[in-house]
């Protein structure tokens, strides 16, 4: 996030997440407050990349602050089906044998 | 030789548009000027086209009433009826004590 | 007792928070081990449903009212975890349980529980948003909801205020001395020696407590849920359908041989951040917790059946939890008798959330000598030794 600095841009004004309209800001915040270890824990604590586009704009970003903060060991965010939103109507009657 | 354009009219959040049959909607309201399609359920900001493919979903509008669809993605067509998605006031939640640093 | 109770509790999910905030309340010197995040196990992975409208009248229903009135006391407490209280609602699917959902109001209600039965009218001005054959409904006015990770950091973070260690990511075993629990050992071997260890680690319980020998029988039950995106809510009560109570009655529903093998019945919450989560479905299919088909598209298909409008609102996300299941569907609370040192407090099955306030709160009870607010007889982990 060394890139961040270079710009006039404080960290409040860096939107990391469109979909829940987390800032950096907002991510370094719940760092501390809630003294967060893993990308999993940040993801929950912020609702980073759980929004409609679940992570499409902003997975890379928080793939580089996971990196920058916390240990390879610790849990990622996985991801989830489904593969993008879809009208729950899309749902009904898969896999079975009608 | 170009063919005449095919001109159709639409609905925005009530105003009457026209715009080119068969483009994305979210275009044919960029044209006439349309930027904001919606605004944001978090904290009420403007929101309208962003990635133009169909993946981040800043374009989201109501169609027919009915339907969740990018404006980005779908293709205007006579008598189309697109609103803004309502934004819904959060669920009242308990204060709780408030926090300290 | 002379000097400062030491207590390790094992497990930083809601059970072991709620016992390290009312141990720390109570002056006990804790400190909380967990072998991955806070609250990264079930805690993470379940709703925030807090019922009391689908207990059996009795004892069932009186820990889980118990655990709502002290849920209250620790929403003005704590600090905020998106805590409502709206009550909730069951449906009916079929003519069928009309008679049985009566009865069950009216056994509710001698029990103190305040239940309403909803006849077709009321259900349907209540609920405008549900499929119109559904004959009637229940009201429960106690029932509430909350973020559930949120809530186990707050718990954590007040018993911290008050002096409490909470060591994440940091596995530990058992220590015995002959067969004494005295304490736990870390993955590095560095000791924390307790006068009691409370073991609140969910469906990794049985895992710790294997090496003593005892009879544990917690297994992991599965659940999904899905995740609909804000738009339009369908209402912003918690409802639930009825039909899944039936089978305590020794009545099935009437519903598909799919459904039934799965374990699928409607759970329908709203929450905070304007989603809405649905439920649900109960698997015995080992620590699997991906989300899969057939269970996705059945969970979605019986919400669809109450609620028809919501084939247009958008699926985003499925994740899916272990609960931990015991065989009479009460959890292990209190000290074993027959390893002294050592306390157990988990096999919430799907009341872990519900009844994390009151387990913590008794846990503080029999460790501290005082007595406890409800009667431990049936929570007591002896009752699966065999004589």
């Amino acid at each position: 996030m060394s890139r961040v600095s270079a710009s006039n841009a404080g960290p409040d004004d860096v939107v990391v997440c469109r979909c829940e309209r987390v800032t950096l800001g907002d991510l370094e915040r719940a760092r501390r407050a809630f003294r967060v270890s893993s990308g999993r824990e940040l993801k929950l604590s912020t609702r980073a990349s759980m929004g409609i586009c679940q992570g499409r704009v902003c997975r890379s970003a928080l793939e580089a602050l996971d990196a920058e903060w916390f240990s390879p060991e610790a849990d990622r965010s996985g991801s989830r089906p489904p593969a993008r939103a879809v009208p729950f109507s899309a749902l009904t009657g898969w896999g079975r044998d009608d | 030789m170009t063919e005449p354009e095919d001109r159709v009219a639409f609905r925005f959040d009530g105003v009457r548009y026209e715009g080119r049959a068969g483009i994305p909607v979210g275009i044919a309201l960029y044209a006439a000027g349309v930027k904001t399609l919606g605004r944001h359920e978090v904290d009420g900001a403007p929101r309208g086209l962003y990635c133009l493919i169909g993946q981040c979903f800043e374009c989201r509008v109501l169609v027919h009433g009915r339907t969740v669809e990018r404006a980005c993605l779908l293709p205007l067509t006579a008598d189309l009826d697109i609103r803004p998605l309502s934004v819904e006031p959060p669920l009242p939640t308990h204060p709780g004590r408030s926090a300290r640093a | 007792m002379s000097g400062t109770l030491r207590v390790a509790v094992v497990g930083a999910g809601v059970i072991g928070a709620a016992a390290a905030y009312y141990l720390q309340a109570a002056g006990a010197a804790v400190v909380v081990f967990d072998r991955g995040d806070v609250g990264g196990g079930t805690s993470s992975r379940c709703d925030g449903n807090i019922l009391a409208i689908d207990k059996e009248p009795g004892y069932d229903g009186v820990l889980a009212l118990r655990s709502q009135e002290l849920l209250r006391e620790l929403a003005d407490s704590l600090g905020p975890f998106e805590y409502r209280a709206p009550g909730s609602y069951l449906v009916l699917d079929t003519e069928e349980e009309v008679e049985t959902a009566e009865r069950w109001v009216d056994q509710q209600r001698a029990f103190g529980a305040p239940v309403r039965f909803l006849d077709r009218e009321a259900v349907h001005r209540e609920l405008p948003d549900l499929a119109p054959d559904v004959p009637a409904g229940l009201y429960c006015s106690s029932d509430a909801t909350l973020n559930p990770l949120l809530y186990t950091r707050r718990l954590l973070q007040a018993a911290r205020e008050n002096g409490a260690d909470v060591r994440p990511h940091t596995p530990v075993r058992l220590r015995v001395d002959e067969s004494r629990v005295t304490g736990v050992v870390t993955d590095a071997g560095d000791i924390l020696a307790a006068d009691a260890t409370v073991v609140a680690a969910g469906v990794w319980t049985p895992s710790l407590t294997g090496p003593l020998g005892l009879t544990v029988p917690i297994r992991p039950r599965k659940g999904t849920l899905l995740v609909g995106a804000r738009g339009p809510l369908h209402g912003t009560a918690k409802v639930m359908e009825f039909g899944y109570l039936m089978s305590k009655f020794g009545r099935s529903r009437k519903v598909s041989a799919d459904l039934e093998r799965h374990g699928v019945a409607l759970v329908y919450e709203p929450t905070a951040s304007q989603n809405f989560l649905l439920g649900s479905s109960r698997e015995f299919v080992g620590e699997d917790v991906t989300p899969r088909e057939p269970v996705i598209s059945l969970i979605a298909e019986r919400a669809l059946r109450f609620y028809p409008r919501m084939k247009e609102s958008l699926f985003i996300r499925a994740y899916a939890g272990l609960r931990p299941w015991t065989p009479d569907h009460f959890p292990l609370v209190g000290p074993v008798e027959s390893v002294p040192g050592l306390v157990l407090a988990a096999g919430h099955e799907g009341d872990g959330i519900s009844l994390a306030a009151v387990s913590g709160h008794l846990v503080a009870d029999l460790l501290t000598g005082r007595p406890p607010i409800v009667d431990t007889g049936p929570l007591d982990p002896a009752r699966f030794s065999s004589p």
